[in-house]
């Protein structure tokens, strides 16, 4: 049988896949999980992040989870309690000698390039320890109704940047002119505000959304824009302007419940020994949006990927 | 976890029949720095094009020098930053005209209309389609997609006058109010 | 008005609003909803739908819990959902439950671990919607069952045909359409010229040569007005137009068959409210395309996609497209107001009918939560659907299943969480009308992240 004793995970990101994610550890009796991330709590984040309540807004989500899990005395594996150690902090300033302490790293990110930065400092372990060293790194992702999960085994199956040319184009733009010259949707006018406006305004300051002079600003141009172009301004409100300009993506706790689990469910069937490293679909995805689809495949290892392709293997 | 430590086993001894080299990986660069420099091997610069990669890993700048050979914009030297994010080559660079030029797809703060550098990006294009793309722009001057809309009507309404205008304005005259930069020598 | 509280609310919930709308997220919280079970799988569930902000929730206990150890449920209760003090308990009494009137107190009903007779005793009676969600080691099953038809109001369609009418335009979007027409420009403004003015144009020019109207030749006929502009034409409206080139040839008298559909079911008795007020629209809508103002084409949604051209174009046409809309929902309203309902068909209701009119769908749930046939010939899912209940019925004689897989049971826990999101993202869908719930069975599989669907 399986030792769970010795077993340790790291969880990339405490948001909506990352509070699932360490609440099934948990239950699932891993004694050790480490987290990182360098969010604080907000109010939009309670839909879905059930370690937070509204006391916790304004503090960092790292701890305030560790405190939820802790506090609880959960017995794992080996009648050890259940112990998630916080690390507020970017995680591209882990060593890779930290990184090398973990069985797993399980990632509920919604950054691109913080992903590829760790696909990149796991697959370096298994090389450069030539094959010694191997730790699985299952990604998590989630948007509305979709989602994906992708097992990858550094040094032998698709890694992340493998499937690099596969990801969607990251947000819809529009041409420079169209912004400029042709305004027809209240999103060119901000995107006009933001990309034009602003630096021929203010061109030593850089955009802050955070700031509410700056929404302010931004939100007094597009309007003016919108009546001198004719365009229908009752779309204009603050929430709508901060969902073009932050990218914000509609988030629910059921879509990040099922592939958080997708990703638990990975790691259990690569512990169990319930994983076929030749014929096993390493890449599945998910989108509820019309009833339940959830379909998995095999995606291959590109042998020129710049990360793990087969003149970093061999030399 | 049995089976995969027996895979890696087996890939261990694999690796011991090959070669008994030591592996060697670059450790310092970035997976966005790592494509780039790929880029950077696979580049076909033509004469009429410089490409300026100094600055590069200090500052993930690009400097391009487009040096047209013909057209409205022979013999001006234009000079772009290109400006890499971690997120390359997700997102296409920041590109900006360095030199205030009259340009029917360029505007006098420095953006560029070009759609492979916005709507039309993929991964899959890279530091070469983007020499092209700028190239084309000099060869080629759209007024259908204006950022500077006085320049675009006057390519549109008298080809002839547009061209004196370049030529103007490229020895840093005034034109309508606008002092543009020198940029023949 | 909007108070601080509900914009407090607004913000909570935001991230999921911007799925569902303000209106999605206001049946969700007055929605009533009753767990039949005390298990790890519907603590799961009940935590999901906390989240959702849905705090009107019973849940209703067995006297014996599940073969679930009650050590590992009581850990996962004071983990998942140590404040429940929201939750209503009742304890299974055969009286109570015998009687429909209790379960029509709520709107929708989730059943997870249900000894085998007391769910052959719900599913004989006529109850609200049902779904049925069982977990089974690396299996999960959901199961969606109702006695009546689940109308979906805005199924959020990806891919949506754009609404542009471009085989009968009316009066006023024939001349609009013709004085923007390609060949009613110049060079210089050709490329203001919005796509949908240059595929009306060409199936203009093919109808006067008597050619087939078809996208292909459509696409054909643009590229040689494309042509006769010269090189410097090649702008993006005309890709465009060649993109959409096939909305030229859609033919608006036919009806869709998701909307022929709804239609057919316009008169099956209806209980739930929501889905009465549905099947209402769907009936006026019936009467509207057989009046003389419709002539069988359906209200105009009234929204156009962006389109490569200038503001004032585009503005133009955007405004011709939103006439119309006023005028057929003006229309709708006035068979409303001769249809005698016991409720309110407000214009924002037409409006929002009539604006997601193509994404309008009725799924058929299954009419009970007990059959599954075996045979030899069945889909193995279907088959597999079968043997969890007759698990569940070995189970009532208290008979010993052994594992198949052999691991410890907290290794499946991972199964509960997906299988218990999957029940709550349906239920969302049930209760809000917007999105496309399961038709209606489905097995997710936990050893390969596959889901497999079947209808009963």
């Amino acid at each position: 049988m399986t030792d769970l004793t010795s077993v340790s995970v790291l969880v990339l990101g405490a948001g909506g896949l990352g509070c699932e994610m360490l609440k099934n550890l948990a239950l699932q009796g891993i004694p050790t999980v480490h987290v990182v991330d360098m969010d604080t709590i907000e109010l939009t984040n309670l839909n879905r992040q059930f370690l937070f309540t509204e006391k916790d807004v304004g503090r960092a989500k790292v701890e305030v989870a560790a405190e939820y899990i802790n506090s609880r005395e959960i017995v794992g594996a080996g009648g050890q309690l259940v112990k998630v150690t916080p690390h507020f902090q970017d995680l591209t300033l882990f060593t890779r000698d930290f990184l090398a302490q973990f069985t797993f790293v399980i990632s509920g990110l919604d950054s691109v390039e913080a992903r590829r930065h760790v696909n990149a400092e796991l697959v370096k372990i298994t090389l450069e320890s030539q094959f010694q060293k191997c730790i699985p790194f299952i990604d998590g992702a989630s948007e509305g109704f979709k989602g994906h999960c992708k097992v990858i085994i550094p040094g032998f199956s698709a890694c992340y940047e493998c499937s690099l040319n596969t990801l969607p184009a990251k947000t819809e733009t529009y041409p420079l002119c169209t912004v400029a010259n042709n305004p027809r949707k209240p999103e060119h006018l901000i995107e006009y505000a933001l990309m034009v406006q602003w630096p021929q305004t203010f061109p030593d300051v850089s955009f802050d959304y955070e700031n509410p002079d700056h929404l302010h600003w931004l939100t007094e141009q597009s309007i003016d824009r919108a009546q001198s172009y004719a365009i229908d301004a009752s779309a204009l409100t603050p929430n709508f302007i901060l969902g073009v300009i932050k990218n914000i993506v509609p988030s629910v706790v059921s879509t990040n419940a099922i592939i958080a689990g997708q990703c638990c469910i990975a790691m259990t069937r690569l512990l169990y020994d319930l994983y076929d490293f030749e014929n096993s679909p390493n890449f599945s995805i998910f989108n509820g949006e019309e009833g339940a689809f959830s379909h998995s495949y095999l995606h291959s290892r590109d042998p020129n990927c710049l990360i793990c392709g087969d003149n970093k293997q061999t030399l | 976890m049995l089976k995969l430590r027996q895979m890696q086993q087996r890939k261990q001894q694999e690796k011991q029949q090959q070669s008994g080299s030591a592996l060697v990986l670059e450790t310092s660069l970035t997976p966005a720095q790592l494509r780039l420099r790929q880029d950077l091997a696979s580049i076909d610069i033509p004469p009429t094009v410089l490409l300026d990669e100094s600055d590069l890993l200090a500052n993930s700048t690009a400097y391009m020098t487009i040096l047209p050979d013909e057209g409205f914009y022979r013999s001006g030297t234009f000079k772009f930053s290109l400006h890499f994010k971690d997120t390359y080559p997700i997102e296409p660079p920041k590109v900006k005209c360095l030199n205030k030029i009259y340009h029917p797809n360029i505007d006098v703060s420095g953006n560029v209309c070009l759609n492979i550098l916005r709507e039309d990006w993929s991964p899959v294009l890279d530091l070469q389609s983007i020499l092209v793309g700028l190239l084309l722009l000099f060869l080629e001057p759209n007024a259908k997609d204006p950022l500077n809309k006085d320049a675009a009507f006057d390519l549109q309404a008298d080809a002839n006058k547009f061209g004196a205008h370049v030529q103007a304005t490229m020895r840093g005259g005034v034109l309508r109010n606008v002092r543009y930069d020198r940029v023949v020598s | 008005m909007i108070n601080s509280t509900t914009s407090s609310m607004a913000e909570k919930f935001d991230r999921q609003i911007r799925l569902w709308g303000l209106e999605g997220q206001a049946i969700l919280s007055s929605s009533r909803v009753c767990i039949v079970g005390r298990c790890l799988l519907s603590q799961e569930i009940l935590k999901d739908l906390k989240l959702l902000g849905l705090d009107r929730i019973t849940l209703v206990c067995e006297d014996k819990s599940a073969d679930e150890s009650i050590e590992e449920l009581e850990k996962q209760e004071n983990f998942l959902n140590a404040d429940g003090k929201d939750i209503n308990y009742v304890l299974w009494d055969k009286k109570m439950m015998e009687e429909p009137s209790f379960w029509w107190n709520f709107d929708i009903i989730v059943v997870t671990a249900l000894s085998f007779a007391r769910l052959e005793l719900l599913d004989k009676m006529s109850l609200p919607p049902m779904l049925v969600a069982f977990c089974d080691e690396f299996d999960g099953y959901l199961r969606f069952v109702s006695q009546e038809p689940h109308f979906v109001l805005h199924s959020h369609r990806q891919y949506a045909i754009p609404d542009l009418r471009l085989d009968r335009p009316w009066n006023d979007l024939e001349n609009a359409l013709k004085s923007l027409a390609p060949n009613a420009s110049s060079l210089d403004t050709v490329h203001t010229v919005p796509y949908a003015a240059i595929i009306y144009s060409a199936v203009q020019d093919l109808r006067e040569a008597g050619t087939r109207v078809t996208r292909d030749n459509i696409r054909e006929c643009i590229s040689t007005v494309q042509v006769s502009f010269g090189p410097s034409a090649a702008a993006v409206n005309f890709a465009q137009a060649k993109k959409f080139a096939y909305l030229g040839a859609l033919n608006s008298l036919s009806i869709p068959e998701n909307i022929e559909k709804c239609l057919s079911f316009a008169n099956v008795p209806i209980k739930l409210p929501v889905n009465r007020e549905i099947q209402a629209l769907v009936r006026i809508l019936h009467k509207y395309l057989k009046s003389e103002h419709a002539l069988n084409q359906l209200p105009v949604e009234g929204s156009i996609p962006d389109m490569d051209s200038s503001t004032e174009n585009y503005n133009r046409l955007k405004s011709v497209y939103q006439r119309k809309a006023a005028e057929d929902i003006h229309w709708l309203e006035k068979i409303a107001s001769q249809e005698k309902l016991d409720f309110e068909l407000t214009y924002d209701v037409l409006t929002t009918f009539c604006r997601n009119i193509h994404s309008l769908r009725v799924m058929e749930p299954s009419r009970s939560a007990l059959t599954a046939t075996y045979s030899p010939h069945a889909a193995p899912i279907e088959a597999s659907y079968y043997e969890i209940l007759q698990k569940l019925q070995k189970k009532q004689i208290g008979a010993y299943i052994p594992p198949t897989i052999g691991l410890p049971a907290p290794a499946f826990y991972s199964m509960m969480s997906i299988t218990a999101g999957l029940t709550v993202q349906e239920l969302a869908k049930i209760l809000t009308h917007q999105f496309v719930p399961v038709e209606n069975t489905f097995l997710f599989n936990g050893l390969t992240n596959d889901i497999h669907a079947f209808k009963t």
